[in-house]
């Protein structure tokens, strides 16, 4: 654990706003959430290969996420990982859900070169090693694409007295999108990081940034991990 | 002619050209499992007024097969220090539906967000949803992404829905239809009139002006 003083930190120059709408970073106060980094997101032989699309998209945010997960570590935000996932024997998965990713060519359950997909304790379940876990840290296991639903993600985020939460993850337009949404609907200040992030289809991924920047800063703001780490002093 | 065995509700009907795949993923609508969200946002409304008539037509379909027609009101989540003025807490339903079955209010983009909006569903025996309303990437997807994530099985009605953004409705409508329909399927509401139409003709309760199509 870090050792560190009670710091706060400037707002950055985010869209459609200045982020933080309160004026000021305070890491007591501020989770990291990295959304579903897994290996069957972003990793050959898992779930998104298995349907062919190109994992250099999902996997474009990578690098600046360990940049800005070491720098949340350094000055002490609340990091959680999220996974998306199932009970082994699928007693959580909603057929519909079960039946579309079987036509998609990646049944959820099935074995695949990652073991079975989408599977709480398989191979493509894990995390990506550039961005693992370490103790001390959170980790939701979430049957749906939000990160709140059927989790216990706001109770810990309650009890912390978090407030503020920046985003990371794949894929931008699913499972960051619904969480922002959720969170944001909670009331929580939320920032997704620009080049932290990716989708299936460029297009999507771009209009998703964009959504969130509509009406205001409808679910929040958006800015480059490079604001975020300069006013970190990273 | 479409066939359905004795104990069984509703027609082996889908959408026909619902994207990505034939909705809904069961092969069988049953008009009384069905429910219209009229999803909507206060303090204003679609200049258009193309979607809100075909919400209409589409409201008066579900309900006289037998199906559910709810109104869901969304708002701006609650800010203590606003970064933008705050809603009044007023709002105006569009009321496209004479008698919607519910009307209830979110307060949040998300309809289903502390609201009663799945009791509502889960008392009637609603299984299967259509998505309706404005704005299409606000409070519609985020409804439909928490119903897809309970369970429901969603269709969004194109052609019954406006974006805040007009740009953003490609995207909006693709990111629905990716990994095989990732929060459920796309259709118009001639499509999906046309399979509740089929449907009802050949279920044990249906009151149908509409004789079946073989």
């Amino acid at each position: 654990m870090s050792n560190h003083t009670v710091t706060t930190y400037p707002a950055i120059d985010a869209e459609p706003y200045s982020w933080p709408y309160d004026g000021t970073i305070d890491p007591a106060h501020t989770a990291l959430i990295n959304i579903d980094w897994q290996v069957d997101f972003c990793a050959p032989g898992g779930y998104v290969d298995a349907m062919g699309y190109d994992l250099n998209l999902t996997r474009a945010g990578l690098e600046p996420t360990a940049r800005v997960l070491a720098a949340a570590r350094e000055v002490g935000m609340m990091v959680i990982h999220t996974r998306e996932g199932h009970r082994p024997d699928l007693s959580d998965l909603p057929p519909n859900k079960k039946w579309r990713s079987a036509r998609a060519g990646a049944e959820i359950g099935s074995l695949g070169p990652c073991g079975r997909i989408l599977t709480r304790g398989e191979i493509g379940w894990e995390i990506v090693q550039e961005v693992a876990p370490i103790d001390g840290e959170y980790i939701i296991d979430k049957p749906g694409k939000g990160a709140f639903y059927a989790t216990d993600l706001d109770l810990l985020l309650r009890n912390h007295g978090i407030t503020h939460i920046i985003l990371t993850g794949i894929t931008t337009d699913v499972c960051v999108h619904t969480t922002m949404r959720d969170a944001n609907d909670r009331g929580y200040e939320c920032l997704l990081l620009t080049d932290c992030t990716g989708a299936t289809d460029y297009g999507n991924y771009q209009a998703a940034l964009k959504m969130v920047t509509m009406q205001g800063g409808v679910f929040g703001a958006i800015a480059p991990s490079e604001s975020l780490l300069s006013s970190l002093g990273k | 002619m479409t066939q359905h065995s004795a104990g069984t509700r509703g027609g082996f009907a889908v959408v026909a050209g619902s994207r990505p795949y034939p909705w809904p993923w069961d092969g069988r609508i049953d008009p009384t499992s069905l429910a219209l969200l009229v999803i909507q946002a206060p303090g204003s409304a679609p200049r258009a007024s193309g979607p809100i008539d075909t919400i209409g037509a589409l409201a008066d379909l579900v309900e006289r097969t037998g199906g559910t027609v709810i109104e869901v009101i969304t708002h701006p989540p609650f800010r203590r220090e606003s970064r933008r003025a705050s809603e009044s807490g007023e709002s105006s339903a569009l009321t496209v539906v004479a008698a919607a079955a519910a009307l209830v209010h979110s307060p949040g983009w998300n309809g289903f967000f502390d609201s009663t909006l799945d009791i509502e569903l889960r008392r009637r025996g609603v299984t299967h949803l259509l998505l309706s309303g404005y704005w299409l990437e606000i409070g519609v997807h985020s409804t439909m992404r928490a119903g897809n994530d309970m369970g429901y099985e969603c269709l969004l009605i194109e052609d019954a829905v406006a974006a805040a953004d007009p740009e953003l409705t490609p995207a909006s409508l693709s990111s629905v239809e990716m990994s095989g329909g990732i929060f459920g399927a796309i259709a118009t509401s001639a499509m999906v009139a046309d399979a509740i139409l089929i449907a009802s003709s050949s279920h044990p309760l249906a009151v149908s002006t509409e004789k079946s199509r073989s």
